[in-house]
């Protein structure tokens, strides 16, 4: 068991490591920025429909756009980045935040201002993430980074169209 | 089970492959049709709350009798659906057709980890289409 947990902490680190490697190749390559988000988010969306795919083979059917917001804050969560979503907040109008008071993937980055301006688009393939398991489930939804204090973030998921 | 026809069908209900047994070549005409009409059936059973079916269940299924097959159906999470066609035999096949069904949702599931597959094109790759012909056999 204590294996198995170590080798999925391995897979976290190399999955870590890929992902920075990925922005530092993406910001270096280009220069405009919008170009560099959009390659970034499209890398996401794709990883998040085949991950909703993989991880939807037991899962019973989802009822609502709530189930899938679970969905992504339980099993997608843990299944990439071993812990569970932190908090979860709605706004009742078809907005929700997901915040993670840790991000894994931040989580070298203090509390400063120092990157705060790079910070959105290092985020922008986990939202491209979160944006592809929701277009797998049919519901068009824009995901948006909120970074204050690092590591703590916000995924903020806009639902448009709800069916 | 003697399974005679697979189908894996899109979201936006387009066919992505359609596999019948070497034996039933003939009928494939017939067996589109069933299947293209088994659509609607699929589409009722996900909106009508029919009590005594578990929701939450991602098998759905016999669909409808006919006086030669039986008709079997699956939808994904992602709403592809995936039916199977068998001949008509009185014995009951539920639970063989449920694994076989489980198996086909893992094998879709590992398809689209192949970099080269877009999500809702055709299916074209030598061993998936393989892989089915080979349940057919």
């Amino acid at each position: 068991m204590a294996k198995a947990i170590q080798e999925r902490e391995i897979g976290l680190d190399l999955f870590a490591f890929l992902h920075g490697e990925v922005y530092s190749f993406v910001t270096r390559t280009g220069t405009d920025p919008e170009q560099q988000s959009t390659k970034l988010r499209a890398m996401g969306i794709r990883a998040g429909q085949v991950l909703q795919e993989r991880l939807n083979l037991e899962a019973p059917r989802t009822q609502d756009e709530v189930d899938i917001v679970r969905f992504v804050c339980r099993d997608v969560w843990t299944h990439l980045y071993l812990k569970q979503i932190d908090k979860l907040r709605t706004d009742n109008k078809g907005a929700y935040y997901l915040i993670d008071n840790e991000f894994c993937l931040i989580k070298q980055v203090s509390d400063s201002m120092q990157y705060l301006r790079d910070l959105p688009l290092f985020l922008e393939f986990t939202c491209g993430l979160i944006q592809g398991i929701f277009v797998q489930f049919g519901i068009s939804a824009i995901v948006t980074p909120e970074v204050t204090h690092p590591p703590m973030c916000i995924f903020k998921v806009q639902i448009h169209n709800v069916k | 089970m003697n399974p005679v026809c697979i189908a894996i069908i899109s979201n936006e209900n387009s066919p992505l492959l359609m596999q019948t047994s070497t034996a039933y070549k003939s009928s494939e005409l017939d067996l589109m049709f069933l299947a293209h009409s088994s659509l609607d059936v699929i589409e009722e059973k996900l909106t009508v709350r029919s009590t005594g079916v578990d929701q939450r269940e991602l098998y759905l299924g016999q669909l409808y009798p006919t006086e030669q097959y039986k008709i079997y159906g699956y939808v994904t999470n992602s709403k592809i659906k995936i039916l199977v066609m068998t001949e008509n035999t009185s014995q009951n096949i539920d639970q063989e057709v449920k694994t076989l069904f489980k198996q086909l949702h893992r094998s879709y599931a590992q398809l689209m980890y192949n970099p080269f597959y877009q999500p809702g094109d055709k299916i074209h790759f030598p061993s998936f289409v393989k892989y089915i012909e080979d349940i057919l056999k």
